[in-house]
């Protein structure tokens, strides 16, 4: 019996990383999904979930629009009836503008696609939990860069930060429904996002200095924060609520420090 | 001797509550005030106070949230002051109270133009004058909402929270060049943005609950907040950097609980 | 697939409460279990209950705040079954009510002794176990009154905020060794510890206004902070590390706030 044994669940920006990897995780724990995404990557995943034996449909859709997101939980209605589970992974970096080069319009784009996107997913999926008896879960990807400078832009940052303020505030609004509402935030994990950090580190002969500054060592895979959102999801984490939890090596346990680590 | 003496510092959200009182205050430190709001009449009751106390400040009606008028305002400091200081992105916008399963795209994108973007722009325009003089301190209004639940409505909180994390990536932008950036955090004030809350309580008669759930049981005056602006924008807080300080009388430091009755 | 298959786990605090629910969960997931608490009788039963329903456990009793007990239990777990894989070092002593002028700095002295540096021991000890093998997942109990205000006395408070510090302090230590190190930190949980507060307030009246300060409405069961901890404890957990992960309902989401205004 799987952790998510018939439970409906959607994922945004499921065409790759992050979103395919929960995607695999979840299916393979029994859930019936609905993989989101603008890209064509979203028909890959879910022919990968076919193949393993699990049950996916694909939705090409911007995660930041509201007819887009109203209409990727109505299909998860029809498909499988009712909706137990959202992960409104999709999210955009902004790339690396020096401060005073940043305009409005990326500023805007990006708080459209990583907050604005999370408030419509909360929005729309509780309006359809609430219509069902037993709640539900809602996880929200935010980053410690979202807790933290130095870890992205700073719209990139600050739209990670909406996203740990809206877990908070909208796990209140929803208080006696049973709905659950968290954020994880990922450190520095190989995804579609970062493939141009990490190859232009390994280019430069860098590759093994990627990740040194966390107690791990190491960067993250895109598994390790789906096994987190397998977590959240589930009946287990029936207490876990109003969060946002870095799965991080540790990153954010610490402050910058220069020289090698000491016990 | 005064703390801010010949400094030139902008305060945007002047025509009222912290805004106005951190005009006044800077004034009657030293500072000459460019005193921006987007009220003509509550700005310009502003500069008319700071000049009858014997300070220096110029008035401006502007949109803190347009970058056409941040940047109009911002050089307005340089041609008026000639230099550039103390910036203090203090306008801010409630966005209400609606419950989350009717709040629109128009008002978020609203709240965070004015709450989080206007600050950004501010933020890049000042530095733009203080990296060459290798000094200056930017300061911005964020929220104990930008921490926590319940105190304000999702988008004010999320506009807030990403105030807090601006000041943290800008502070690193700023490396090495001497300006600092901070934000303060106010708990309960009584402001022109408040004020239909207090209004509200008076009227149904829980004034006297005000405040009540902080250790010092009451709101804040906007002045509280200004004589902490004042401490950011001095020299006296030269190794302060990045920080977000709740000014809240302790709020921020408990989570929910039920009052004992002794 | 039992998801602590073939590790060892040691367990302290394990007759009651957080850690008698997690002792018999991760032996329902496949570990073997070294139950350990001061109360003899309790930790037997705890052992008794996992072989009873087919597991492998055994009991010690000892001081989790003393040196050469905490040394010991690790050791008889190598002892007996050959590693140490897990070691939740939940053990802890509440503050009781006491007015903050009535404090004196004996009882300061005897919970910073338990619940601060017993878990420190703890971390210390299995290490030299852990360290040698590449591999290990610690996890201690600390407290959202570790977090904030309004969750415990004084030095409770402050001696689970210096665990919270520990995971952190201890992750770096242990950098580039395999052994993660964590925290718990449990919101209002039905235990042993906590019933004499919940009765109090029942009597007064007050035991509805408990739970209704968090969103959902209740205050938690052992078992909800159980699979927070078998989570941290398995490999899925492999990126979580130096982090404090709230259990509580979405309580630290919040400041305090008038429970009659809704938001």
């Amino acid at each position: 019996m799987g952790r998510l044994e018939g439970k409906s669940v959607i994922i945004t920006g499921a065409g790759s990383g992050i979103g395919r990897a929960a995607s695999l995780i979840f299916t393979r724990e029994g859930a019936k999904l609905i993989a989101v995404d603008k890209a064509d990557g979203v028909d890959e995943t879910v022919k990968l979930v076919r193949a393993a034996g699990g049950t996916a449909e694909a939705v090409k859709a911007d995660a930041g629009l509201e007819s887009d997101v109203a209409a990727v939980v109505g299909k998860a209605v029809s498909t499988y009836g009712k909706l137990d589970v959202i992960w409104a992974n999709a999210g955009v970096s902004g790339g690396w503008v020096p401060l005073h080069d940043q305009t409005v319009e990326q500023w805007n784009e990006i708080l459209r696609v990583n907050l604005i996107g999370p408030f419509l997913a909360v929005k729309h999926a509780s309006r359809q939990m609430m219509k069902q008896e037993r709640g539900g879960s809602i996880i929200c990807t935010a980053s410690v860069a979202g807790l933290k400078a130095n870890a992205g832009s700073s719209p990139y940052s600050a739209s990670k930060s909406g996203v740990i303020s809206l877990v908070q505030t909208t796990s209140y609004a929803l208080s006696g429904t049973g709905i659950r509402v968290n954020a994880i935030c990922p450190g520095l994990i190989e995804t579609g996002m970062t493939r141009k950090t990490f190859e232009t580190a390994r280019e430069r002969g860098k590759g093994d200095k990627i990740g040194q500054i966390n107690p791990t060592q190491r960067g993250g895979v895109p598994e390790e924060i789906a096994n987190m959102g397998l977590f959240l999801a589930s009946d287990e984490a029936s207490y876990v609520n109003g969060q946002a939890i870095p799965v991080d090596g540790g990153l954010t346990a610490s402050m910058p420090y220069a020289g090698k680590l000491r016990p | 001797m005064p703390r801010l003496s010949g400094k030139v510092a902008v305060v945007t959200g002047a025509g009222s509550g912290i805004g106005r009182a951190a005009s006044i205050l800077f004034a009657a430190e030293g500072a000459r005030v460019i005193a921006v709001d987007k009220t003509t009449d509550a700005v310009n009751e502003t500069a008319a106070r700071v000049k009858a106390a014997k300070g220096t400040a110029q008035a401006v009606a502007a949109d803190a949230g347009s970058e056409a008028d941040v940047a109009a305002f911002i050089a307005k400091a340089i041609a008026d002051f000639g230099g550039l200081d103390v910036v203090w992105a203090n306008a801010g916008i409630g966005g209400g109270l609606v419950p989350l399963g009717e709040q629109t795209l128009e008002n978020w994108n609203e709240v965070l133009r004015v709450n989080l973007l206007g600050p950004f722009l501010a933020i890049k325009y000042a530095m733009k004058h203080m990296v060459p003089k290798g000094r200056g301190s930017i300061i911005c209004t964020a929220s104990v909402a930008g921490l926590r639940a319940n105190a304000a409505g999702h988008p004010y909180s999320a506009s807030k929270a990403g105030v807090i994390s601006l000041v943290q990536t800008s502070a690193y932008s700023l490396a090495g060049t001497g300006v600092r950036v901070n934000a303060i955090c106010p708990g309960l004030v009584e402001t022109g943005m408040t004020k239909p809350i207090f209004d509200r309580a008076r009227e149904s008669g829980n004034e006297s609950r005000i405040g009540q759930l902080n250790p010092l049981r009451r709101a804040a005056s906007p002045d509280e907040i200004a004589t902490v602006g004042l401490f950011l924008a001095s020299d006296d807080a030269s190794y302060v950097n990045g920080q977000a300080l709740p000014v809240d009388g302790g709020l921020t430091s408990s989570v929910p609980y039920v009052q004992q009755r002794v | 697939m039992p998801r602590l298959a073939g590790k060892v786990a040691v367990i302290t605090g394990a007759g009651s409460g957080i850690g008698e629910a997690t002792a018999l969960l991760f032996a329902t997931e496949g570990a073997k279990v070294l139950a350990f608490d001061k109360n003899a009788d309790t930790a037997r039963a705890t052992a008794d209950a996992i072989r009873a329903a087919g597991g492998t456990a055994e009991a010690m009793t000892g001081d989790a705040g003393e040196e050469a007990d905490v040394s010991r239990v690790f050791d008889a777990a190598v002892e007996k079954w050959g590693q140490l894989d897990i070691v939740f070092a939940n053990a802890g002593i509440p503050g009781g009510w006491i007015p903050l002028r009535d404090q004196t700095p004996e009882r300061w002295a005897e919970i910073l002794r338990v619940n601060l540096i017993g878990p420190f021991l703890a971390v210390k000890h299995a290490s030299r176990h852990m360290v040698p093998r590449g591999q290990g997942s610690i996890v201690c109990t600390a407290s959202v009154a570790g977090i904030n205000a309004n969750a415990g006395i004084h030095p409770y408070s402050a001696s689970k905020a210096g665990v919270i510090s520990l995971v952190k302090t201890s992750a770096y230590s242990l950098a580039g060794t395999g052994v993660r190190v964590n925290a718990v930190c449990p919101g209002i949980i039905e235990t042993g510890m906590t019933r004499p507060t919940i009765a109090r307030l029942r009597e007064l009246g007050r035991e509805v206004q408990m739970g209704k300060l968090t969103p959902l409405r209740r205050n938690g069961m052992p078992n909800e902070i159980a699979t927070m901890v078998l989570y941290l404890a398995s490999d899925e957990a492999s990126y979580v590390n130096g982090q404090a992960i709230a259990i509580d309902g979405g309580l630290t989401a919040s400041m305090p706030y008038d429970v009659g205004q809704k938001s």
